[in-house]
């Protein structure tokens, strides 16, 4: 069994959630930090680092200078601008897709593709299991690969139901979180922002068959706005699992690095229990 | 005729490999001559689309069956589009499956794997 | 002038930063978050010119193929498969690089624009959005800047994180925001943040968004002697503004805190061309 906690927008409160949900939970041992770019997941728990090895996602090209002959034709035919010429071949690293095509109009064979260090990747123990992330390097391509990768290290530990913290957006990141789970949980705001990405992210995981939960976090900043998310999700039979309060413990617990429900006298701790109870009801766990 | 299992090793003792896009070996079995013979899996290195990439390894084996369990849905179009028969096997010995297919008591893989 | 805000952590206020700011200075807006853009929410924009954005895909001619699958082997991204009869492409995975078409003996290569989101230009703003189930946004992200050229000047909100697609946002910037909030999350992302703008050796100045006191956000800026614009302090009541969709700036002490980063972005730039 594979929940997974998204959010659309960033900054809704995936990363408290899933902590709260992962200090709670008997059952799920194997949790997974999907959001490579900002993989925060790890600083709510003390944990182990098991082992740690570096992942390449993706190559570049490099020249060697000594055949290059000086033709150009690799500049002509690169589309994503990585390639100038100024005297000799100039690579531009963050431009270069490693697509390799500039190698077959190389009569020198002066071009080679070479991977890439992109990410590492982490398997860390903790008082409860164990927990897979990954860290990109800044600037890097092909987060979507290095999320496959940390989720594939984390099946690899065994067939166990897992808890996977997603990232913002919809794109190759979000995609890779989201394939292969079961259930999705959908940590909104009641903003105008909140509700628009919500909106966008509902409808790439219908495509996926993941069967898909709200929880609208700070809904007392804005109670009109969070009507309207209740309301949207009544139209799109979705139910609203939570509805967490504003409280001001959630930051001085994330600064603490613990979970909010180790605050028992948190409003917000609360809610996520509640929601928490109602989640395991619904799944049958 | 031949049949290809994905395999976690290169020894006819090997195990079935669960995963099709990553496994580390396919053991290709003559069943007439009853042997095995193996190939590295080199999409498994793959950043993107193993699953592809084994397929396309696969089908180059030219053998009339597939023996796995998890195929991706990418691998899963590529084999279905091809004229091979895929069977489904769980966490069994290579000698084991071939067995089972000999006698016909292997379900179908009708669709990708989903957990 | 191009200055581009961005993050690492999602969530921080890149937007509101971006919106505000471009408001009072006068700037153009420019929503590189293709994946979510919230930008027109606050701006409103009236009148868009909507253009398609494509990405292009191979078409092989069964007739001419001659099966070699030279196209196969030369694809990086396994987007092509070498059936008995015929070549498969796997679209999604396709980055349009040409390379199984400089390959192909048999000229049995063509393309084909295939439409993965559309960009959206009015007077001063223009935004991206990426068709749903589309992986990358990076296309969009290039094609955007290249079409908003015409801006005099542009504020470039990128999106979260710190991968290829906030790359393709933050190239070819004069300056860069970097907004954070005073979170241990927030210093973790912003480091990396940092780690970015570095080596894309582009100055900047950090902005302390739901700012509510000195903290170890303002000790880690002084310690590593890194230019601070300004801080956006934390209420209710801006946090009602936003979820409504409307600048903070219509409440006149935030309007304030915007003009003094203002000022000091104003500062930055003009010492930035000593």
């Amino acid at each position: 069994m594979k929940v997974v906690v998204i959010s659309g927008k960033g900054g809704t409160g995936k990363t408290t959630l899933t902590s709260a949900y992962a200090a709670l939970s008997k059952s799920v041992t194997v949790k997974v930090d999907c959001d490579v770019d900002a993989s925060n997941l790890h600083l709510m728990f003390p944990t182990k680092v098991n082992h740690t090895y570096k992942f390449s996602g993706a190559k570049v090209i490099q020249v060697d200078e000594k055949k290059c002959m000086g033709c150009k034709k690799c500049v002509e035919v690169c589309r994503f601008g990585a390639l100038t010429f100024n005297g000799g071949l100039i690579i531009d690293d963050l431009k270069c897709e490693g697509c390799g095509a500039c190698r077959w109009v190389c009569k020198a064979s002066a071009l080679s593709l070479c991977k890439e260090i992109t990410g590492e990747i982490m398997l860390e123990e903790m008082e409860k299991g164990f927990l897979s992330r990954a860290e990109m390097i800044s600037g890097q391509e092909g987060s979507g690969k290095l999320v496959a990768a940390v989720r594939e290290q984390a099946d690899d530990i065994g067939r166990m139901n897992q808890l996977l913290d997603g990232s913002p957006g919809v794109g190759c990141s979000v995609i890779a979180s989201v394939t292969g789970t079961d259930y999705a949980v959908v940590v909104t705001e009641p903003t105008q922002s909140g509700i628009e990405d919500m909106k966008r992210v509902l409808e790439l995981i219908k495509h996926f068959e993941v069967k898909p939960f709200v929880v609208i976090n700070k809904y007392d900043l804005n109670r009109k706005k969070a009507n309207d998310v209740k309301k949207l999700c009544l139209e799109k039979n979705i139910e609203v699992i939570g509805e967490i309060p504003f409280d001001g413990l959630v930051k001085e617990a994330i600064n603490q690095g613990m979970p909010i429900i180790h605050f028992k006298e948190s409003i917000a701790g609360q809610a996520i229990k509640e929601s928490f109870e109602i989640l395991k009801e619904r799944i049958g766990v | 005729m031949k049949i290809v299992l994905s395999s976690q090793g290169n020894k006819k003792e090997s195990l079935v490999d669960v995963r099709f896009g990553r496994c580390n070996y396919f053991a290709i079995y003559n069943v007439d001559k009853k042997s095995f013979d193996f190939v590295e899996n080199t999409g498994k290195e793959s950043n993107q689309g193993a699953g592809i990439a084994a397929a396309q390894v696969v089908l180059k084996l030219n053998a009339e069956a597939l023996l796995t369990e998890r195929l991706g849905p990418k691998a899963f179009k590529v084999l279905e589009a091809s004229s091979m028969t895929l069977f489904k096997c769980h966490g069994m010995s290579l000698e084991d499956a071939v067995d089972r297919f000999k006698k016909n008591s292997l379900t179908l893989i009708e669709e990708p794997y989903r957990n | 002038m191009d200055i581009v805000v961005l993050s690492g952590k999602g969530g921080t206020g890149k937007t509101t930063v971006a919106t505000n700011l471009s408001k009072v200075m006068s700037y153009a807006y420019v929503d590189c978050d293709v994946e979510e853009p919230n930008g027109y929410i606050f701006l409103k924009p009236e009148q868009s010119t909507e253009m398609e954005v494509t990405l292009k895909n191979p078409v092989i001619d069964s007739g001419k193929c001659v099966h070699c699958h030279a196209c196969v082997t030369s694809c990086e991204y396994n987007a092509l498969v070498g059936l008995l009869d015929k070549i498969m492409l796997f679209e999604e995975l396709c980055h349009g690089c040409g390379a199984c078409q400089l390959v192909c003996k048999a000229d049995a290569m063509t393309e084909t624009e295939r439409p993965i989101g559309e960009i959206r230009i009015s007077e001063g703003f223009a935004m991206g959005l990426l068709n749903l189930k589309e992986p990358m946004g990076g296309p969009i992200i290039s094609d955007l800047k290249e079409k908003t050229n015409h801006f005099k000047n542009r504020f470039i909100d990128a999106p979260p994180g710190t991968s290829c697609s906030v790359v393709k946002s933050v190239e070819g910037s004069d300056f860069a925001i970097l907004v954070t909030e005073p979170t241990t999350f927030g210093l973790h992302d912003l480091i990396k943040a940092v780690e970015l703008i570095e080596m894309m050796k582009i100055p900047y100045g950090v902005i302390i968004n739901r700012y509510d006191g000195y903290s170890l956000m303002d000790e880690y800026l002084e310690y590593k002697n890194i230019l601070c614009l300004g801080n956006i302090p934390f209420s209710r009541k801006a946090a009602k503004l936003y979820s409504e969709g409307s600048l903070l700036i219509e409440d006149d002490s935030y309007k304030n805190h915007f003009m003094t980063i203002k000022k000091n972005l104003e500062d930055a730039l003009e010492r930035r061309t000593l």
